[in-house]
C-alpha cells in the first residue's frame, strides 16, 4: 500500500494503491504508474489518507480508478488513459474546491522563475505548444490548470503532458526518450523527463506574460499584442472556479490583465514558428519584471 | 419594442474600463461582453431615467449626420443587451 498527498489552496487529495500482501504485482504496477503520473506534481508520500481519496489498482490487465468523493469509477486498459483520468480527477477537485485563488484552464512554463501562462480551451493546441516550450528549455508548470492569486503568483498542476492520439506524430521529433511516453486511447501521457525537460512545481512563480494560442493547420505564424479588453474577454472564458469567488473574480482578473502583457498566437505547426521564437518569448518574460 | 420603455442595468452586472474599452460581466450567465461604439453609448444611457425614445433623441442630437440609422441601431443594441440579460425594464416599484 502506498499513498501520495497533493495539497494546494486548502485542498487535500490522497491517491492510494492497494496493499501489496499477496498481490504484490498489482501494487507494484500501480505504484510505478502513479510515480509517473504524480512525479512532477509535488506529491508527498504520506502514511494516512487526508482529504479526498482516489484509489488505483491494476488487476487482470485493467486499471481501476475510484474517486470516493464523487463515486466515479473507471476501468481502463491503457496506462496513458489511467494517467489521463487520474490527473483529471485531481484537476477537477482542485478547481472545484480551491480557496482564495483563481483557477484558470491554462498551461504554463517558466523561465528564471517567471511564468508564461497559456490560457486556452481544449483543441487550441495548448498541450502541443507546451511540449515544444519544454523541449526548448522552459521549465514545466502545467498543461491544464494554474492557480493564481491576487499577487499574480502562480502554481501549476504538473501532470505529464496529455497529447491526444492525433497529435502524437507532431511531437515525436521533440522526444528524447520516446519509450517513456505512456500510450492511451484518449491521450498519451508525456513525462517531462521524456523531453529532457524539468519541472518546478514546488515554488510559486510570478506571472510575466500571457499567450493565447490558436492552432490551425498550415495557418502560418502570427503573434499579436492584445488590448486589455480582448485579453479580458478571452481570460474570463478560461476561468474555471468563478462561481466560487466574490463577483466571479471578474475585477481581480481584470486587475491582473492590466499588469500583464497579453498576446494572441496563431500557428499552423512547429515548423512555422520562427527560429528564434523561444528566445523571443524569453525576452518578453524578462522585459516584464516588476 | 415599445420606445417609451425605460431600461436599467441588471443589478449584478460588473463593469470594468480597460483603457477606454468597456468590459461587462454578467454573473447570472457567466458571460463577458465587450461594449464598444453604439453598445457602450446605449449602456451608459440606460440609467433608469431615459426611455428608448430619449436615447434616440440624445444620440441624434450628438450625431446629426447619422440621423437615419440611429433609431435602428439603438433599438437593435437594446434588444441585444436584453437578450444577454444585462438590461431590464424599470419596474413600477423602481
Amino acid at each position: 500500500m502506498a499513498r501520495w498527498l497533493i495539497e494546494r489552496a486548502e485542498v487535500q487529495i490522497t491517491v492510494k494503491t492497494p496493499s501489496g500482501k499477496g498481490k504484490s504485482s498489482k501494487s507494484k504496477e500501480a505504484n510505478e504508474l502513479i510515480e509517473i503520473a504524480l512525479g512532477s506534481m509535488q506529491a508527498e508520500r504520506v502514511k494516512k489518507t487526508r482529504g479526498i481519496k482516489l484509489t488505483v489498482k491494476h488487476d487482470e490487465g485493467q486499471w481501476h480508478l475510484n474517486d470516493h468523493k464523487t463515486k466515479l469509477k473507471r476501468k481502463l486498459n491503457q496506462p496513458g488513459d489511467l494517467i489521463y483520468h487520474l490527473t483529471d480527477r485531481i484537476v477537477y477537485h482542485l478547481a472545484n474546491s480551491a480557496q482564495g485563488v483563481h483557477c484558470l484552464h491554462a498551461a504554463s512554463v517558466s523561465f528564471e522563475g517567471r511564468a508564461l501562462v497559456i490560457p486556452a480551451n481544449s483543441g487550441a493546441g495548448k498541450s502541443s505548444f507546451t511540449t515544444w516550450l519544454v523541449a526548448n528549455g522552459f521549465d514545466y508548470l502545467t498543461d491544464e490548470l494554474i492557480l493564481i492569486d491576487t499577487k499574480r503568483q502562480i502554481q501549476g498542476v504538473a501532470r505529464p503532458i496529455q497529447i491526444k492520439p492525433h497529435g502524437i506524430d507532431a511531437i515525436q521529433s521533440l522526444l528524447q526518450e520516446p519509450d517513456q511516453v505512456q500510450p492511451g486511447k484518449l491521450a498519451n501521457a508525456v513525462p517531462i523527463s521524456s523531453l529532457g525537460g524539468s519541472a518546478s512545481p514546488h515554488i510559486k512563480h510570478d506571472l510575466a506574460v500571457m499567450v493565447f494560442p490558436k492552432y490551425k493547420a498550415d495557418s502560418g505564424f502570427e503573434l499579436v499584442k492584445l488590448s486589455g479588453a480582448e485579453a479580458g474577454m478571452a481570460l474570463m472564458g478560461n476561468h474555471v472556479n468563478a462561481r466560487n469567488l466574490e463577483g466571479h473574480g471578474f475585477r481581480e482578473m481584470m486587475a491582473i490583465i492590466r499588469q500583464t502583457p497579453c498576446y494572441s498566437l496563431n500557428y499552423g505547426g512547429f515548423d512555422e514558428l520562427p527560429d528564434d521564437f523561444a528566445q523571443q518569448l524569453r525576452n518578453l518574460i524578462s522585459e516584464n519584471k516588476q | 419594442m415599445d420606445n417609451s420603455t425605460i431600461y436599467q442595468h441588471s443589478p449584478d452586472c460588473l463593469l470594468e474600463d480597460m483603457d477606454g474599452d468597456l468590459l461587462l460581466y454578467n454573473p447570472s450567465n457567466a458571460t463577458t461582453l465587450h461594449l464598444n461604439g453604439p453598445s457602450a453609448i446605449v449602456w451608459e444611457l440606460c440609467d433608469g431615467k431615459n426611455s428608448v425614445k430619449d436615447m434616440i433623441d440624445i444620440v441624434k442630437e450628438a450625431y446629426p449626420e447619422q440621423q437615419e440609422q440611429i433609431e435602428d441601431d439603438i433599438v437593435n443594441v437594446v434588444k441585444d443587451l436584453l437578450e444577454r440579460k444585462v438590461l431590464e425594464p424599470l419596474s413600477a416599484e423602481s
